[in-house]
């Protein structure tokens, strides 16, 4: 769809008063950017670890609820996203085979639920890791890829169905062929499940070579990387990179080694679905900037 | 008593010169008794993975110490990865990896599997312990 700059900037302003913070990339420059400026853009949402089959009632009463809940939510917005990419951990891991089928095949019966044309889906290791990722090819097609949106270049990365949490020679390969005749001024947009960076390797927070991929993203000049994994929101800018976590759709995790044992933040009755949401970004059609809005799914 | 150049001269001609001149070499030692020094043996601690802990889960080692650990998975294909000491291997069943600790100052260390297990993957972790 067609999201011109008055428009833009009242994704910005919703951002702004509705769902939170506002998290701007700040300006995008250069020659390419400016050649192709016009009034126009786009807005994408990202959700990410939805873990559907995942049962504990202390964790999350409402797991058979929430991703219809945020499935209503994206089918609110004003104005409406172009496009809808999960980023991972779609299902909760399962030793039955046919059970993460049967889960799969449920989460993409709710998900059809999203009145936007266009869905993208990445595994998780909750999804790809046992199998290889057979189970998550059979429902929803290659776990890497690639698209042009309206001037911006997505590379979809596969991170997990090699259950060591690599990329992999082959991907790597892949990836080097596909940005090899960009131009270093396009911007690039990353979307992955793990952190490509060292978050917290003791918490499995990584991609073992993760440095292999950013170094081959070094010479563009706007790379934004947007992953899940962690269930909770984290900004981080390295180099010229900046990577961008989601909160999921199940239950949130505590911050990067702010307690001594990982695990899930309980349910709070208080505040019901606290910690939990999504996030739009909108694209300036220019490349001049971009804007992240956290949308939580608890009431105000 | 052989002197220095009749040594050089023994080690020249020998067709196993080394040999010999490590005995010749060695017989002039005013301490040749003594046994010569050797590195200590590294202590070794067996680990056995298995979805989801390790046995033991705390390990101790003292500083300075050397230690190679022995790792056996009873299951499945595991990881065991200290972040911070820069070391990992896979842990598979049927075979026994051998792994030494570097060095590493008096602090806590955790491992945890780095190779995805199961719904309780995240919780396989424990601690070196270095005292």
């Amino acid at each position: 769809m067609e999201l011109d700059r008055r428009r833009f900037l009242q994704h910005s302003a919703l951002a702004t008063v509705g769902a939170g913070v506002v998290f701007s990339l700040g300006l995008r420059g250069g020659a390419l950017a400016a050649a192709h400026a016009r009034d126009d853009g786009f807005v994408f949402a990202q959700l990410s670890d939805t873990h559907w089959g995942f049962a504990d009632p202390k964790v999350n009463p409402e797991a058979e609820h929430t991703l219809a809940r945020a499935i209503d939510a994206v089918n609110a917005l004003s104005p409406r996203p172009d496009f809808v990419v999960f980023t991972g951990d779609l299902t909760h891991t399962t030793d039955d085979d046919d059970e993460r089928r049967r889960r799969m095949a449920r989460f993409a019966e709710i998900a059809r639920g999203l009145r936007i044309d266009k869905v993208r889906m990445l595994p998780g290791e909750h999804d790809a890791s046992l199998d290889g990722g057979a189970a998550f090819r059979e429902h929803f097609g290659d776990p890497h890829y690639a698209f042009d949106h309206r001037g911006v270049h997505f590379v979809a990365l596969d991170n997990v169905s090699d259950p060591t949490g690599q990329v992999g020679a082959a991907q790597l390969a892949w990836l080097a062929d596909d940005l090899a005749s960009r131009d270093a001024e396009q911007p690039i947009v990353v979307l992955a499940h793990r952190p490509l960076f060292d978050l917290a390797p003791d918490w499995d927070w990584a991609t073992r070579d993760g440095a292999q991929v950013t170094t081959q993203l070094e010479r563009f000049r706007n790379v934004t990387v947007f992953y899940g994994h962690i269930h909770q929101e984290h900004h981080r800018t390295i180099g010229r990179i900046a990577h961008h976590a989601a909160t999921s759709l199940i239950f949130p995790l505590p911050a990067p080694h702010s307690v001594p044992k990982k695990a899930p933040v309980p349910w709070d009755p208080a505040r019901p679905w606290a910690g939990l949401g999504f996030r739009t970004v909108a694209e300036a059609g220019s490349g001049e900037r971009v804007v992240l809005a956290e949308h939580s799914l608890a009431r105000p | 008593m052989l002197t220095l150049a009749s040594v050089a001269v023994i080690a020249a001609t020998s067709g196993a010169s080394r040999p010999l001149l490590t005995a010749r070499l060695a017989s002039l030692r005013p301490d040749a008794e003594r046994p010569l020094p050797v590195a200590e043996a590294p202590r070794v601690v067996h680990v056995t993975a298995r979805r989801f802990e390790y046995e033991p889960a705390e390990i101790h080692v003292a500083a300075g110490e050397s230690v190679v650990l022995e790792l056996e998975s009873v299951d499945r294909r595991h990881g065991f990865s200290i972040p911070e000491l820069h070391v990992r291997a896979d842990v598979d069943p049927g075979t026994t990896t051998r792994l030494a600790l570097p060095k590493a100052a008096p602090g806590i260390y955790v491992f945890a599997c780095d190779v995805f297990c199961g719904s309780h993957h995240e919780d396989m972790a424990g601690e070196l312990i270095v005292d």
